[in-house]
């Protein structure tokens, strides 16, 4: 009874630490969280379709400086006949083997897979760096 | 007046900082909440940093991924590779339909991938994914 009598104190709870945790938790998703979101290229390793398709293969290879041999002819992956001539080949349909020297550097040959995807080659292997 | 100024002074600058603190604290709530939900969290690895496409095919979680970070080291499923990248790629017994992911560092010389390209040929895997991030 004398409990009811007395008046309840206003208990004010302070937000400062509330604010103190928010603005750690902010500054960890900040520095944590990435944006750019992965892609993925796919080679599909038909290895039974190399073997039918082994004759009308189209064999590149990349070497340094961006240098592509396609079947003993080189050209520049920048150049406009070596663009028309992946258009040639999606068209075609025809099957690419794609390799490259040791020394290439992965990015390059992942540029260099990705031109082809973008010109329309469905038919991609990638076999072993060559000497 | 004096004592009017005397008596309001030690409660007002604290209700005013608290009143102009609100909107700072809605904004840094809103900034929490984009971060959480638009950003996702991974684990970051100096030394692997993957190749960039323009491809825009997703990058699934699939059930055998092999890392290769740019000082030489393979890891397959978070775990290193001691002895040959073959070896433990059987002991995951991949059917045909398997799917391999492969993160490589983009500075590494494209020899550094034979080792999965030759297993999983010889283990008949079709399908092989290079993880790549969005060209920006």
């Amino acid at each position: 009874m004398l409990l009811n009598n007395i008046a309840p104190r206003k208990k004010t709870i302070s937000i400062t630490p509330l604010i103190d945790v928010v603005f750690i938790l902010l500054l960890f998703f900040m520095l944590s969280s990435t944006f750019n979101q992965k892609k993925q290229l796919e080679i599909k390793h038909a290895t039974s379709g190399v073997s039918q398709s082994e004759g009308e293969a189209v064999q590149i290879v990349l070497q340094p400086e961006g240098v592509v041999e396609v079947d003993g002819a080189q050209y520049r992956v920048g150049e406009q006949s070596f663009a028309q001539l992946l258009n040639t080949i999606a068209e075609n349909d025809s099957h690419v083997r794609l390799s490259a020297r040791a020394s290439v550097s992965v990015q390059s040959v992942v540029e260099l897979i990705d031109m082809g995807y973008q010109a329309g080659i469905t038919q991609l292997n990638l076999s072993e760096s060559v000497e | 007046m004096m004592i009017f100024t005397h008596t309001q002074k030690p409660s007002r600058p604290k209700r005013q900082l608290d009143d102009s603190m609100v909107p700072a604290i809605n904004i840094v709530f809103l900034l929490l909440i984009f971060f959480m939900i638009a950003g996702h969290i991974e684990a970051r690895n100096a030394d692997l940093q993957i190749p960039a496409s323009s491809s825009e095919g997703e990058l699934v979680a699939r059930d055998i991924e092999i890392q290769i970070l740019v000082n030489g080291e393979y890891y397959l499923n978070g775990q290193k590779i001691e002895k040959s990248l073959l070896a433990s790629l059987q002991a995951l017994a991949p059917s045909a339909e398997s799917v391999v992911t492969c993160h490589i560092d983009r500075n590494l010389p494209f020899s550094a991938l034979d080792p999965v390209l030759s297993a999983i040929r010889q283990l008949n895997i079709k399908r092989l994914q290079i993880a790549t991030e969005q060209r920006l």
